[in-house]
């Protein structure tokens, strides 16, 4: 019955008179496939084929069901509701074709059937119908690709952080390596700053998105101004050098000495972008020979002139500030000027251009000041105060305190990183590779301090620190009903300075760490001396962890046995399970390595929908033998596989085949 | 003493049998026929007439739903009880909803070895 159907658009004809659907069919068969039917159960059926026919020409009055149920039907079916309906009729009567046309019907033709109208109509409506779903489709596409710009954001943002870890800390490390080539260790410093810069760009271009929005979390705090300036003029003055242009800066009316720092409240990061964009700029912008000066001025507001001598073209300077608008630069995005301005307004400040033939162009930004830098209420202040703050930092470092510190992490390379920032003669560091085995040598050893990474196979970051402070409270609760029995006093809860490790660095993800109980937060990748500075500010500041070390080294003492037992069991997993299990065990392990296998061919040939079903059912089987952690595993398997996300698969796959050859049981009962 | 009744169990997963036959049997008060085969199951209950089938939902070949159908339209085993097992639903989906979840009885795979064995305790009284 298949007749070259493959090609040919189909047409449902739907009439109770055979004389009708011959006319029709002669009438359509050259251009397209027919099929027909002589009642309304029938034309649902044919309508429901595969492929739905492309449009329907459906009769009326037609006994048993008629046209308009027949339509009311269609419509109300998702797979046929789309096929445009033309109703045919020797009814002219205009009621009934609005009848029809409420039920969805999209024309009319009136019998008797004149051919060449019906060609027309049909025609017609199938031209619509391709171009409606030709828009669907552009529609669709659009949608998508918006979802992938934005996920391409995300993925820069992310997966990018990772190697700069290594590229912005490993100089650091190699640095401090003191019999380094001096050519060398500036090279290194070059690469390093390299690393920063790129640091930067992945953060601002998000950033910018975000302050476009309003919804950029702002947290300010005191940065010296004029460090950066000098940092921007020697990045620019190659450049400067070859169009013989001097850079000037001026502290209000005097020139500035080595001593000077201008302090205004902001963030760091934001200044050196807002002030390299418009110092560069200057520079550009600037006519050869001249100077290109930059003004300090404390006031009122911290404000900071950048002034050249070339003049904003007239047509542009109303809408300088604005997205898109630029001039006389080739492959300028016009975007420059437009992020200077959402900077420093994102940061309580303004931005302001002056520009004319005589004077030439000085683009002013205010900020306010850090009022607690100074008594006078000012900006500047001498580089002394600096020197000893510095100095502080120091003699902090160098009196620092016996410190043990755990770094959770499951990135091997991570640990070594941070414990090489760490080398320091009273910092003892260890490391664990997840959450769980973090928990276990918290239970047998005491810490000072603990880093801790977000994501981790088996234990994340989340539980662990969720567990950690469970079992402070319990403690804490253990030692107050102690000392309530002796002199009534109650005891301060105290905790374990905990620092959350983490690529992510959304206010959400900040709000989340603080709320389940860490004590701070530090972005990945983390340098020395941020990482220094968190040290010192806990380990400093926070005396009642003394308190709770010598409350805690009592109840050590009493542990001292299973402390010793847990060191030696370091890389073996420890589970309970039912003693009626033990026969069952060694087939039961056997069998899921060889599950195991199969996640890894299916893998291989990248069979999604088969890992999602083994994920699915180890996780079952894992959950009921009593290998709950491990079903959690199973489970993050099966939802990786409807996200094709291979990595998260393999490194699963990975944690679960250690897991079984590593295995220690333990059998409660049975016999 | 009580009269020892007789279970069917439907699961893919051999080694969740294993452990469920030896668990429930262990109680003295089941005899527990396995089968990973979901038709095959069909065909044992019309000739034995086990007194709860608990099935699996995700099963190759013929799943869950398709056998407790199939049990359904046949007037030998339309009135055996069936207890679904699955991990598509959680041990809390169960808890709240009191085990019937769609007109189904339901159990899952996130709860522990003896609350399934309550589960069809409590499917017998």
């Amino acid at each position: 019955m298949k007749v070259d159907s493959s090609n040919k658009q189909k047409v449902l004809i739907v009439d109770d008179t055979p004389e009708n659907i011959l006319i029709l069919m002669e009438t359509l068969k050259n251009e397209y496939a027919i099929v027909a039917a002589k009642n309304g159960e029938k034309a649902l059926q044919l309508a429901n084929a595969d492929p739905v026919p492309d449009i329907i020409l459906l009769d009326i009055m037609m006994p048993g069901m008629d046209g308009y149920e027949v339509c009311e039907r269609l419509k109300a079916n998702d797979k046929t509701k789309d096929i445009p309906v033309i109703f045919i009729t020797a009814k002219t009567e205009e009621e009934d074709e609005i009848k029809g046309f409420n039920l969805g019907a999209v024309d009319y033709i009136t019998k008797p059937i004149s051919p060449p109208k019906v060609q027309a109509r049909v025609r017609i409506h199938l031209a619509l119908k391709n171009a409606r779903k030709m828009l669907e489709m552009q529609n669709e596409e659009l949608i998508e690709a918006a979802k992938l710009k934005e996920d391409v954001d995300g993925i820069m943002r992310h997966d990018l952080k990772s190697p700069l870890n290594s590229i912005i800390s490993l100089p650091q490390i190699i640095l401090e390596d003191k019999s380094l080539d001096p050519e060398h260790a500036k090279s290194l410093k070059i690469i390093e700053e390299a690393g920063f810069r790129m640091l930067n760009m992945i953060n601002l271009s998000l950033d910018l998105f975000k302050m476009e929005r309003g919804v950029y979390p702002f947290q300010p705090v005191s940065v010296d101004i004029l460090k950066i300036i000098k940092k921007i003029v020697s990045e620019t003055e190659g450049v400067a050098r070859t169009k013989n242009i001097l850079f000037n800066i001026m502290n209000g009316e005097n020139n500035i000495t080595d001593d000077d720092s201008f302090h205004v409240m902001g963030e760091e990061l934001l200044c050196y972008s807002v002030l390299s964009n418009l110092i560069k700029n200057a520079v550009e912008a600037s006519p050869e020979g001249e100077t290109v000066s930059i003004t300090l001025d404390d006031k009122e507001n911290g404000s900071i002139s950048v002034h050249n001598q070339g003049v904003v073209p007239e047509e542009i300077r109303d809408k300088f500030f604005e997205k898109y608008v630029t001039s006389g630069k080739s492959g300028g995005t016009g975007l420059g000027t437009y992020s200077a301005k959402l900077i420093a307004e994102t940061q309580g400040g303004q931005i302001n251009l002056h520009t004319s033939e005589k004077d030439g162009t000085t683009i002013t930004i205010c900020l306010p000041l850090d009022q607690s830098q100074s008594s006078k209420d000012l900006g500047f202040q001498t580089d002394k105060k600096i020197a000893t703050q510095q100095e502080d930092e120091e003699t902090q470092l160098e009196r620092l305190p016996p410190l043990h510190v755990l770094i959770v992490d499951d990135d091997a390379f991570n640990i070594k990183i941070l414990e090489k920032f760490l080398n320091h003669p009273n910092i003892v560091t260890d490391s664990s590779e997840n959450g769980k085995v973090a928990l276990q040598k918290l239970d047998s050893t005491e810490y000072d301090l603990v880093l801790m990474d977000m994501e981790m196979p088996v234990m994340d970051g989340l539980t662990a620190v969720d567990e950690i402070r469970k079992r402070e409270e319990q403690r804490h609760k253990g030692t107050e009903a102690q000392r309530d029995k002796g002199d009534g006093l109650s005891v301060k809860l105290n905790r374990l300075p905990v620092i959350a490790l983490s690529a992510h660095d959304d206010p959400e993800s900040r709000q989340k760490c603080l709320e389940v109980g860490f004590t701070d937060f530090l972005t990945k990748p983390v340098d020395k001396m941020r990482l220094l500075n968190t040290l010192l500010r806990f380990i400093n500041t926070d005396t009642d962890h003394e308190a709770f070390k010598s409350s805690q080294s009592i109840e050590d003492e009493l542990e001292t046995d299973t402390r010793q037992l847990g060191e030696d069991k370091e890389d073996k997993y420890f589970v309970e399970l039912d003693g009626d299990l033990r026969d069952l065990i060694p087939d039961f392990l056997d069998n899921k390595r060889t599950d195991l296998e199969s996640i890894q061919e299916a893998l291989g040939s990248k069979d999604f929908d088969g890992l999602r079903k083994m994920g699915h059912k180890l996780k079952g089987s894992f959950h009921m033998y009593g290998f709950t952690n491990i079903s959690n595993i199973c489970h993050e398997i099966e939802e990786a596989a409807k996200e094709q996300d291979e990595k998260v698969i393999e490194n699963n796959l990975e944690v679960l085949r250690d897991y079984l050859d590593n295995v220690v049981i333990e059998y409660i009962g049975g016999n | 003493m009580a009269e020892v009744k007789k279970l069917f169990m439907v699961d893919d997963d051999e080694d969740l049998l294993a452990l469920l036959k030896l668990k429930l049997e262990k109680t003295g008060k089941y005899q527990v026929v396995n089968t990973t085969d979901g038709s095959k199951a069909v065909h044992l209950a019309t000739e034995e007439s086990p007194d709860l089938i608990v099935l699996d939902i995700d099963m190759p070949h013929m799943d869950g739903g398709t056998v407790a159908n199939t049990l359904s339209e046949s007037e030998h085993t339309k009135d055996i009880p069936v207890l679904f097992l699955s991990s598509l639903v959680s041990k809390e989906d169960v808890a709240q909803s009191k085990g019937v979840i769609g007109g189904r009885n339901m159990a899952s795979k996130g709860g522990s070895v003896q609350d399934l064995i309550d589960r069809i305790e409590s499917m017998f009284q």
